[in-house]
């Protein structure tokens, strides 16, 4: 009698192999935990590079803010000196001009108009059209642009006026500050009026001569 | 509040010298004034009275120092 022989089905998964259901829950399993593993390499490999790029802006941002820092401290004016030990910003010398706070001229007249408002108060002076009137004792001055005429005495009808020019050499500085400049000088010393009549050139406040003006 | 040291110039006024009144050390504010008197000529005065003052002291809040002035 003819051996008969019977074909067995090919499995077509490792799970068919057997009829234990495990084998195939394993081989699920592996293939689950392998993607797994590698969406949490690509993650952390993003996550990585995230990182050290954070790390590296933030360490080339702060060179670059700690360089723009001392740029500016060094470049802002030429004259800028500072005094750590007592906390103040001293600017040497008597140009101003090439400074970065350069106002605009609106600006610059409304502050030299603000200064020659609270000297004239400062004073007692009054101002009549474009000139300011001061009274020193009993001595009038009569101050002007450039221009400043005094009376001895205000209460002697017979006294003459007397009038000289005026002007602040070591700059140039707005015409209503340099009136502000005269009154305060001359509230507190009337007698410079003597040395800019005698022309005898720069006098500072207290009268004594300047002579590098 | 700030102390400050200011002048007349083109801007209209630059300050000078600006410092915690309190806590300041006058004596060098002083004689960074001197060195700016020795310098251009400018002297002290209180803007507060509007008087000329030989010294600063920790009283006076603001502080303008006028230039030398010549007649012509």
């Amino acid at each position: 009698m003819a051996n008969r022989v019977r074909a067995l089905p090919i499995p077509r998964s490792p799970a068919e192999f057997s009829n234990d259901g495990y084998l195939g829950l394993v081989a699920k399993d592996n293939y689950h935990f392998r993607g797994r593993a590698i969406y949490m390499m690509v993650a952390g490999t993003v996550y990585l590079f995230v990182l050290v790029a954070f790390i590296v802006w933030r360490f080339v941002f702060e060179a670059l803010r700690h360089r723009q820092l001392v740029q500016g401290m060094a470049a802002p004016r030429r004259e800028n000196r500072f005094l750590g030990r007592v906390g103040v910003i001293a600017i040497e010398g008597g140009h101003f001009d090439d400074g970065s706070q350069r106002a605009a001229p609106f600006e610059v007249t409304g502050h030299a108009q603000t200064y020659l408002s609270r000297i004239v108060a400062l004073t007692g002076a009054t101002q009549s059209g474009s000139t300011f009137i001061l009274d020193v004792g009993t001595t009038r001055f009569y101050v002007r642009d450039r221009h400043v005429k005094r009376l001895r005495n205000v209460i002697d009808p017979i006294c003459e006026y007397e009038e000289t020019c005026f002007n602040v050499p070591t700059g140039s500085i707005p015409a209503a500050e340099q009136i502000a400049s005269v009154l305060l000088a001359l509230k507190n010393n009337p007698a410079l009026f003597d040395p800019w009549a005698a022309q005898i050139g720069a006098v500072k406040a207290n009268g004594q001569e300047f002579g590098d003006a | 509040m700030n102390a400050r040291i200011v002048t007349f110039s083109r801007q209209g006024d630059s300050t000078l010298l600006e410092y915690d009144p309190e806590t300041a050390d006058m004596e060098e504010v002083n004689r960074v004034i001197a060195e700016y008197e020795a310098k251009t000529g400018a002297q002290p005065f209180d803007m507060a009275t509007g008087q000329r003052i030989e010294k600063v002291t920790r009283e006076q809040n603001e502080v303008l120092m006028v230039h030398p002035i010549a007649g012509g």
